[in-house]
């Protein structure tokens, strides 16, 4: 072909490419391997020398031209505004995410707390002894205070642990203080069911033992937790109340968070939402264990997890907690 | 209980108005509201809830008592004497002969006959406290007893003296086979450790729980046996208990009444039976036993109650606190005070007990807030708990959303899944009848979540649980309790759009399990054929630890979709957390990765259906010894151009040296062996 017809030709298609892709198979029709302008250059060594110079000027010129119009076409469509080849509209493709049950999530967020102040998790048994879960903890046989640990008995003579106070009789049995533990765990008591009882239900219980720890220290690690888990703005009231397993006991009492202490339904007007229970661990406790009497002080605290979670989300029905409908546990991914 | 603060202003002066006064108490550990009045006499009213070691809160005294300790007013408790010489009775010649049978039960008995009663209303005032406190008015003599029981805290019983045999009352455990009819109309069969207050012939009352209807007081009631007396609080528990009758009466028993109270109580009711009604004659009063009450001493070190308390409490204000609670307070030296404790404060007898009432009253308010300065504990997490958090982490990183379920499960869920053991952990007093068992599986809670789920039109349905299990029980031993992780799967493997449409089943769960195992850092585990109710037979494995089985895991079979009726089927797998802790190890050892590169390699085989892919792989392993780094199937396909009973399976082969380069034709060469042993050992055709 005429080498000028071939240029035109070739400039033709460049300026007609209107995608990198046909611009970049053009490239290769004239430039590439065998393109057409490569094939004309080589085949200029098998000329007859006088017409090589001549020739080879001419070739090397379209190739030339040819790359100067691949570049500026090339630039030209690179910069246009090219309409999108992909619905960017459609929804992302997620990688699939599970949740913790909100309980969960519950108890890790105290843990956090807790372990800063150096509290270790530990585990307890859910089917206990009535030792365990009465005697030790100081609440005796017969005795009215057992009304409000009402329990769940085994045809084996144990009991489901109605509190998870149990398990400090459990650590304390098997170590020496100092002792300072956070045991998450089911409970169980024979409530009758409704949208605030549930027959099992979580709570977190603390145990702090040493030779020195005051009835401030308790003060002061609840009101800590209480600023960490829910705020800064939490105000709290300890009032004194009665455990068998504490002395001097107090149920502690944060401004509700929902009203900010104003008074709401939640808090039934009074500003204020019970959230655990605390005290002194009673002497007896530590008799039952085996420790030297005087030697040890300490106190305890426990807490209903449900509750603390249907405080945190707005949830006013406990049963959903055990439905376990995709629909209320997809909520807290 | 309901306290009358009109009422309440008898004995003490309340300078509060009611909600102060409110807030006052229940900061001080006597919780009160004020309740509305919804019976319209005007008066203000708090609801009290009272702990069960202040019996002396159940009454307006003991309130009146608390008062004056809170807000530093004068107790004027209430009398029972009239002006010398003006006695508005004569007395009666009636006598009655007392006799108490068991002394522990009850230690102290006493009654005193009132002659020429009537069936009269009560004054208005007593009407309305009465009302107002929750009790229904009768007429004056019960009235009375109500009133006396409200105000001071002693259960008084009214007989009608004409309704009982002879002039005998004894204190006695039932008899064989005795019943009595309460005055709640209802009949009670008696137990031998039931104590009942009896005349000649049979019980007349159930001892401090509730009298007979037999010898109820009515209107023809000329004459009373009026009984005030000491019982003891286990006693009148077990048979409240028992015979599930509770009593304003017994309510008190149980708690422990001021055992002083007694006479006390008696001759307040009889004063106001004789102020407010007919009284003509009176008798002596008639007893038997005696005041149980010693006094007791507590010798209180204060360094110590501040020690506990971390705040110093001056020590004039802890005597003055004292002091206003009713207690006797004597100093022995500078720092040590000796306590001397009423009759109505059972609850204090150690020197904690004053800690704590001295702090109450101080107001807990007023202790500072600090860190424990305590030394740290040494030992480390108990390692389940951080295996199950690894857990957790795993499949709620994999999309699963985690449940939690009862564990108390249903016997017969469990029969038909064939999970009930003979002896299983079984509760005795269920609060729901269905639920029966501790749990020994995580299988029927997760299914029964699926069946939910499938239920409300879930297409994509992954949830997991974490949670113990329950072996069997023997009495007198605690069942085995292992912490258990299970999961369940159905549905679309992909979410999205974008994704291949395909639905999860056996394989993604088998990865699922095996990625599971390698989170927890166990690297070494095997599978093996597995058969269970649960799961269609031969689509399910066992997991094998160490040699032990640890799990199970594969498709689900027909018998819990019979059980739980969910229309399309998943896949669930079960793991003992517990079982893994000697087998999880938490550092991992770095393995220097191979210096000279691999060869990939191709071979696609048709065998027989029955040759598992698994002894193909080993074979190749076994062929290539050191040069085989990796087997992989990318590959298995059926029908199409495959003959019948026949599949195809497609390895990568991954070869390579520890010491060299490999050249192409050492590969090659070992790679047609591998083909040729494989062609002959499993009758395979290479594609």
């Amino acid at each position: 072909m005429d080498i000028t017809n071939l240029i035109d030709e070739a400039l033709e298609k460049i300026s007609r490419a209107s995608a990198p892709d046909i611009l970049e198979s053009v490239r290769i029709e004239y430039l590439g391997r065998n393109g057409q302008i490569t094939k004309l250059l080589r085949s200029i060594g098998s000329l007859p020398s006088d017409q090589r110079s001549e020739a080879g000027q001419e070739a090397n010129a379209a190739r030339e031209k040819v790359e100067a119009a691949l570049t500026e076409q090339f630039s030209r469509i690179a910069h246009q505004p090219k309409k999108s080849k992909i619905d960017t509209t459609l929804p992302g493709i997620r990688p699939l995410r599970g949740a913790f049950h909100p309980v969960r999530q519950v108890i890790q967020d105290a843990r956090a707390v807790f372990r800063r102040l150096g509290f270790e998790f530990v585990e307890g048994r859910e089917v206990e002894t009535e030792f365990h879960n009465f005697t030790a903890l100081n609440i005796p046989l017969d005795h009215p205070s057992r009304d409000a640990f009402d329990t769940f008995y085994t045809k084996g003579k144990n009991l489901l642990r109605s509190q998870t106070s149990t398990v400090q009789i459990r650590v304390m049995e098997t170590r020496k203080p100092p002792l300072r533990i956070i045991a998450p765990g089911r409970v169980y008591r024979p409530d009758t069911v409704d949208a605030s009882h549930s027959f099992m239900f979580h709570q977190i219980e603390g145990l702090l033992v040493d030779d020195r720890s005051t009835f401030s220290d308790l003060k002061g690690v609840i009101n800590l937790f209480l600023r960490q888990f829910f705020g800064k703005n939490v105000k709290s009231r300890f009032r004194p109340h009665f455990f068998p397993f504490t002395e001097p006991s107090v149920e502690v009492d944060m401004s509700c968070i929902l009203c900010g202490g104003k008074g709401c339904m939640t808090c039934k007007r009074t500003g204020w939402l019970e959230i655990m229970g605390a005290g002194m661990v009673d002497p007896a406790v530590f008799q039952s264990v085996g420790y030297p009497s005087g030697k040890y002080r300490g106190f305890a605290f426990g807490m209903g997890v449900e509750r603390i979670a249907m405080l945190r989300h707005g949830i006013q029905d406990i049963r959903l907690f055990y439905e376990n409908d995709l629909n209320f546990l997809r909520q807290f991914s | 209980m309901k306290v009358c603060l009109d009422w309440v202003k008898d004995y003490v002066n309340v300078k509060d108005k009611p909600p102060m006064l409110a807030e006052r108490l229940t900061m001080r550990g006597l919780e009160a509201h004020i309740s509305v009045d919804d019976r319209g006499s005007g008066l203000a009213v708090f609801d009290t809830e009272v702990t069960s070691n202040r019996p002396d809160w159940l009454s307006h005294v003991g309130v009146a008592r608390e008062i004056a300790a809170v807000s530093g007013g004068k107790l004027n408790l209430p009398g029972s004497k009239f002006p010398k010489g003006k006695m508005p009775w004569e007395l009666s010649g009636e006598t009655i002969r007392v006799r108490i049978e068991d002394k522990k039960r009850c230690p102290y008995y006493s009654c005193v006959v009132l002659e020429g009663v009537k069936d009269e209303p009560s004054p208005k005032f007593m009407h309305d406290r009465l009302t107002t406190c929750g009790l229904r008015p009768v007429s004056l003599v019960v009235d009375v007893t109500n009133y006396v029981l409200l105000e001071l805290g002693q259960p008084l019983h009214a007989f009608d003296l004409d309704l009982l045999t002879e002039r005998e009352i004894i204190v006695r455990t039932a008899r064989p086979g005795e019943k009595i009819r309460a005055i709640d109309r209802k009949e009670y069969a008696l137990a031998k450790e039931d104590l009942v207050i009896a005349d000649h012939n049979h019980p007349v009352a159930i001892a401090g729980v509730m009298g007979g209807m037999e010898s109820e007081f009515g209107h023809k009631t000329k004459r009373v046996l009026l009984e005030s007396a000491y019982f003891q609080p286990r006693t009148v528990r077990v048979t409240s208990k028992r015979l599930a009758l509770m009593s304003e009466s017994s309510y008190r028993f149980e708690r422990g009444v001021d055992p002083l109270l007694v006479d006390a109580a008696r001759d307040r009711a009889v004063y106001l039976i004789a102020k407010y009604g007919s009284l003509e004659k009176i008798s002596h009063v008639h007893k038997a036993g005696r005041v149980a009450f010693e006094k007791r001493k507590i010798t209180l070190h204060l360094p110590d109650m501040d020690r506990i308390l971390g705040l110093k409490i001056p020590p004039p204000a802890v005597r003055k606190i004292f002091f206003r609670l009713g207690l006797g307070v004597r100093p022995k030296t500078k720092s040590v005070i000796e306590v001397t404790v009423p009759s109505f404060r059972p609850d204090l007898t150690r020197p904690i007990d004053l800690v704590e009432e001295a702090a109450r009253i101080y107001g807990y308010d007023r202790i500072p807030e600090t860190i424990p300065t305590g030394l740290l504990p040494g030992a480390s997490e108990v390692k389940i708990l951080e295996i199950e958090e690894a857990a957790a982490q795993f499949l709620a990183g994999a999309g699963y959303f985690e449940a939690v379920s009862f564990s108390l499960e249903n016997d017969d869920v469990l029969r038909r899944l064939s999970f009930l053991a003979a002896d299983a952990t079984t509760i005795v007093n269920p609060q729901n009848r269905e639920l029966t068992v501790m749990r020994p599986s995580l299988a029927p809670g997760l299914l029964r979540a699926f069946a939910l789920n499938a239920d409300h039109g879930a297409e994509s349905i992954r949830l997991f649980e974490i949670a113990r299990v329950f072996g069997p029980e023997s009495e007198g031993k605690l069942p085995a309790e292992e912490a258990h992780a299970a999961f369940i799967l159905s549905g679309k493997k992909d979410s999205g759009w974008g994704g291949s449409n395909r639905k999860a089943g056996f394989f993604d769960l088998k990865g699922l399990v095996e990625s599971f195992l390698e989170t927890l850092n166990i690297q070494t585990y095997d599978f093996r054929p597995y058969s269970h109710k649960l799961f269609a037979e031969g689509e399910a494995l066992e997991v094998f630890v160490g040699g032990e089985a640890v799990g199970y895991f594969g498709a689900l079979g027909r018998e819990p979709q019979a059980v739980f009726g969910y229309k399309e089927g998943g896949c669930f797998a079960e793991i003992n957390l517990t079982r893994l802790v000697p087998h999880c190890s938490k550092i991992v050892k770095y393995v220097q990765p191979c210096r000279f590169p691999s060869a990939k390699r191709d071979i696609a085989l048709i065998v027989g259906e029955d040759v598992s892919s698994s002894s193909i792989a080993e074979c190749i392993k076994r062929m290539g010894r050191e040069w085989v780094r990796k087997v992989e199937v990318f590959d298995v396909f059926q029908g199409g151009s495959i003959p019948e009973g026949k599949r195809s399976l497609a390895f990568s082969v991954e070869y390579g040296s520890e010491e060299r380069t490999l050249t192409s034709e050492e590969v090659n060469d070992l790679h047609r062996k591998i083909g040729t042993e494989l062609t002959n050992n499993f009758n395979a055709q290479i594609r």
